[in-house]
Parts: structure tokens; sequence; C-alpha cells
């Protein structure tokens, strides 16, 4: 007989508890698997956003607010550019302008839907970077006033393809490419030339950022003081600063993040251990005729913690699955893609190594939360069990 | 194996008053032989084959098994001579519920260590013997009173005891499948070359008894 089998028949003996407290662990595991999948999704493509701009220097508009490179809101007259190039060290300016698009009064407003990128088009290699179209796109010819590319997010879910005629504020564009998956940003991504991205958005001359390139040898901290101080209405921001701005926002994400796992592992913790008591108490007569056997006590100590493992695992699986699910959802929701969109990519928002630690969690904490019962279990005196049996 | 006590005696707290269940009892038990333990209810029948099965410590005297003291054993030691040497019959049959004829009967084999198949062999034959061939596979609620003391039987002689301890077997049990119990321990005496102790009321088991013991107020007298 295989103390599994037997652990397995012992839970079905009360049904009804042993599903609640399955249940109970489930939802638990489904809410740290949905939270923390979104969280950490987010987390991740603000921390993925440091591959933009390596090296370089970002001026915005003065006490706006930036996530690594990218200023959220805040405009600066593009005039800046020529200010900046008068700069001693400066070896090139580029001017970027970003228009976040955000759903207002809904619930997707917390975090963008799209974004707009305006640069020179020769300089789009800054932001495209290693990324690559999908076959048959280009990138836009330099003359061409009405070409963009997009990323594969936003062309999957409006159906563009390369050579689509889309429309964006009364402009006819024609998309000539369409950017491969490499990054959260660029998949939903519409990156156009800068004038083009002023006249669709009304921001004439004015941009959203520029980034310089500093001359070899220059102390990236001097030129960023000399920017600051030669342009009072801006703040110029190293790779590192960038990276210091957004550490606190990560940092709290993942504090949350933790918070809110160790709350729900400790409540699932805490129900298995008060239905595992429940199970040792009605059972003790059954623990007794085990100990009067001459069952080894790690043979009783390893049946309760079993079947509590058994509730980790059971509760584990139906709560990866469906909080998995519930994260899909959630993304549905901040991005307002579709949820059919985000199903071929359920293992990127819901990575199995990141399943594979919830379910170990899981399982951990209610083995656990089985040694207390399993002390109980072990500890009874048989004679006086058998006797009150009686 | 031969069990001796030397003024076992065993008192029972309840709240501020004292309950003596076994006071000062020498009882001596030669190897293969059939004892019966008699006494009214609440005489310390129980208590007696509780302390006689290591399942419980006496509050003062001995036990001594083969002339060796069981107060010395450790835990781990008690539970090995429980699981090998010994054997136990409970009046309520304490079959697991979760486990059906043949899994109760393999159980003390499989914490023995013994190989599954030689488990499943001997648990199959086993049942056979106490006539329960045809109902192997079945739960104990599936069964009746007297074929659940009869799987408890089984169980108890799974391993070769060399003494098989019963709480009142036949309690539970009409006449008829009592006598058929009686018959069951009775052979495993002969048979077996077992030691049986029983506490009983049932008079069938006194006849049958090599040895009676009286017991009252915790006083045991060797009855002639």
């Amino acid at each position: 007989m295989q103390l599994i089998t037997m652990c397995f028949r012992n839970l079905s003996r009360r049904k009804l508890r042993a599903f609640l407290c399955i249940f109970g662990v489930a939802i638990a595991t489904c809410f740290i698997v949905a939270v923390g999948a979104t969280t950490s999704r987010y987390a991740a493509i603000m921390t993925e956003m440091n591959i933009f701009f390596r090296g370089e220097i970002v001026v915005v508009a003065r006490n706006v607010v930036v996530i690594q490179g990218f200023p959220i809101g805040g405009v600066i007259p593009q005039s800046v550019v020529d200010d900046i190039k008068r700069v001693d060290g400066v070896e090139k300016v580029v001017p970027m302008l970003f228009n976040f698009e955000f759903k207002p009064g809904e619930i997707s407003s917390i975090m963008p839907v799209n974004a707009t990128i305006g640069l020179p088009t020769k300089e789009w290699p800054m932001i495209i970077g290693s990324a690559t179209l999908k076959p048959g796109g280009r990138l836009p010819l330099e003359n061409a006033t009405d070409e963009v590319i997009v990323g594969c997010s936003i062309a999957d879910q409006y159906g563009i393809s390369t050579g689509s005629q889309i429309r964006l504020k009364g402009h006819e564009l024609t998309v000539c490419g369409i950017i491969e998956g490499s990054s959260a940003l660029l998949e939903r991504s519409m990156i156009m030339s800068l004038e083009l991205a002023q006249d669709i958005f009304n921001y004439p001359m004015q941009i959203s950022m520029a980034i310089v390139k500093p001359k070899p040898n220059v102390i990236q901290e001097e030129l960023v003081s000399i920017i600051e101080r030669e342009i009072s209405y801006v703040m110029a921001l190293t790779e590192d600063e960038r990276n210091e701005l957004t550490k606190p926002i990560i940092e709290v994400i993942e504090n949350w993040n933790i918070a809110i796992q160790g709350v729900l592992l400790f409540l699932s913790m805490i129900l298995v251990t008060i239905v595992g008591m429940m199970n040792v108490s009605e059972r003790r007569r059954d623990f007794a005729t085990l100990d009067a056997i001459g069952a080894p006590l790690g043979y009783v100590f390893r049946a309760v913690i079993l079947e509590a493992s058994l509730i980790g695992v059971l509760g584990g699986i139906v709560g990866i699955a469906f909080g998995s699910l519930a994260a899909l959802v959630l993304a549905s929701l901040y991005t307002s893609i579709p949820l059919a969109q985000f199903f071929p990519s359920i293992l990127e928002i819901v990575p199995p190594l990141y399943m594979m630690e919830i379910f170990a969690a899981n399982i951990t904490v209610c083995c656990i939360a089985g040694i207390i019962p399993a002390i109980n279990a072990t500890r009874m005196r048989i004679a006086e069990v058998l006797r009150a049996e009686y | 194996m031969k069990i001796q006590t030397v003024d076992l005696t065993r008192v029972y707290r309840v709240g501020s008053s004292t309950i003596t269940a076994v006071n000062k009892v020498d009882l001596e038990v030669k190897e293969a032989v059939f004892v019966a333990v008699v006494g009214p209810s609440g005489s310390g029948k129980s208590t007696l084959l509780n302390l006689v099965g290591l399942n419980d410590f006496p509050t003062s005297g001995k036990i001594l098994l083969d002339d060796a003291d069981a107060s010395l054993l450790s835990g781990c030691e008690r539970r090995k001579i429980r699981l090998y040497r010994m054997g136990f019959v409970f009046q309520t049959f304490n079959l697991l519920p979760t486990l059906n004829a043949l899994e109760n009967v393999e159980l003390p084999m499989a914490l023995a260590g013994k190989p599954r198949r030689e488990q499943r062999e001997k648990a199959v034959r086993l049942l056979k013997t106490v006539g329960l061939g045809d109902r192997i596979f079945h739960r104990p609620k599936e069964l009746s009173m007297g074929e659940m003391q009869r799987v408890a039987i089984a169980r108890a002689i799974a391993n070769d005891p060399e003494i098989i301890v019963a709480d009142e077997p036949t309690g539970e049990l009409d006449s008829k499948t009592a006598k058929e119990i009686v018959g069951w321990l009775f052979s495993l005496s002969r048979e077996r070359k077992a030691t049986v102790i029983v506490a009983t009321h049932d008079e069938k088991i006194v006849e049958a008894a090599d040895v009676t013991y009286r017991i009252k107020d915790g006083k045991l007298r060797l009855e002639d």
C-alpha cells in the first residue's frame, strides 16, 4: 500500500473539507500568480527600457516623471537642440517626441496602451536598435513624410501588415515595416518622422526629449551639470541617474509583490494547518492504531505531511492554471489588447520558471503547515486515545 | 516470549482524584499459552493489556520481556517489539477505514519492510485462512462486525508475532461469531505456538484458556 494512495483516500474521506481547503489554497495561489506575473511583467518592461540610449544623456523638461529614458508628459521647445549643441563636449543631439496613449477614465489608464515615437528619419536605428522588421518591411525613405513602422503587437491587434494604409488623427499613413517582438515598448509603438509626429499630435516645434551623445573622453556627470546650468528648464540624466530614478519604482513594485505573496502564503499555511489539525483530531483512533501496531513515528509524520503537501500540489496546480489566466485577463484590461492576442505569449507573461517557483513555494508552505498536525499525530498516548474511543 | 510483571501499578489522574487501574500486579505468562484475564468493566483489564502490550507506561513496577526490563527500552525499541513480536486485536477492531481488508492486513508487513509481493501473497493467504477469501477488497464499512474482527486477527498475525494481545475481542460480536473468533484465537496459540492474552467477559474464552486471571479493582489473582 503506497503511502500516497492512503493519503489521497484520507483526503477524500472528507470531500467537502478537502475541496474547500484545496480551493482556498488555489485562490491564494491564483492571486499570487496573477498579481506577481502582472507586476513582474511591468517591472521587467521598465527594466528592459534601459536598453535604449546606453551611454547617452537624456535631456527632458525639468521635474517631469521619467521611467528609464522615457518622460511621461512634458515637452520642451525643439530649439533646445541647438542650445545643447553649443555646449562644449556634445558630439550629437537627437530630438525625439513621445506620445503615450492612455484610455482616460478606464482601468487601463494606469498603463499606456500605445506609444508613438517621432524622431528624425536617419536616426531611427537609435530607437530600433537591433530589432528586426518582418520580411518585406523596410525603414522609411528619408524624404517620405507619411511612412511609419509599427510594433508587431499593434499590427496583430489591428490586422496591419506591411503596405497597409492606416488613418491616425486624420492623417493617411503607410506602414512600411512591422517591428518583430524584441521589446515590449517597441511592440506597442508606432515610429514615424519627428515632423509627422509633431504634426499629428499638434506639438509644433516641440519635443519630449533630446538624446545627447557626448564626445569621447568627456565625463558625463560634468556634461550633465553644464547642460542643466546653461539651460535652466531642462533636466539632463546620465544612464546611471535614469536607472536610479526607476529603481525605487521597481523596488516598490517588487516589495509589494513580495508582501502580497507572503501574506497569501501565510494564509494558505494557516488554512492547511487548521484543516490538518481537524483531520488529525478526527482520526486519533487511526493514528493510535498505527502506533499500537508499531508504525514508526516517521511513518505517521510523513503521512500527515504528505496529506498537507497533496493539498499544496492540487491547490497549486489549480491556482497556477487560473492565476495564469487571470494574469492574461489583467494584461488585457490594462492594455486594452484583446485577450486572445495574449494566449500565444502566456509563457512570457507567466514564465515557466515563475510557475515552478510558486508551485515549489506552495508545496513548501503546505509541508510546513503540516508540521504541527504531524507532531500532534505522533504525540498521541495510545492507551488514552484507545480508551477514550471505546 | 515470556512475560512477567512485578508490582505493576498504573495510576490515572482524573482532575484532583486518582484512580489506581492496575494495583501491584504480579503476572507471569509462559510461551505459547492461552491466558484469559477476566473481570467486570472498569476493573483494569484493558489497562493491564495496554501495559503488557507496551502501549502504556506503568506508574511503578516492572514489565519483563524474556527477563529484560521493558522500562529500559526506548520508544523506537518498544515500537519494534510491537511491530515484530506482538499482535493486537481490539474490541472495536480498529481497522483503518480507508484501507480494504487486504491492505489492512498488508499494513504491518509493509511497516516491517517486507517485499510487496510477499505482503500481498501472505495477506491473501491469511484472509483465506480466516474465511474472508472472497472479501479481500472490501473496506471495513462493507464488512460485518465478525468479518472486521477476522480481518483484525489476520492483521495481528501478519508478522508472525510471539504474543497476541486481544482486548475484549468478542465484546461487539454475536455469540455465534464470538465462538468462531475464540476458535481462531485458540488455534493461534496451539498451531502457531503464540502466547495469547485475552481480556474478556466471555465465558467461552475462559473455558478455552490454559490460564485464567481474575482482576477486580486493579488487583489480579490467578484462578484455580
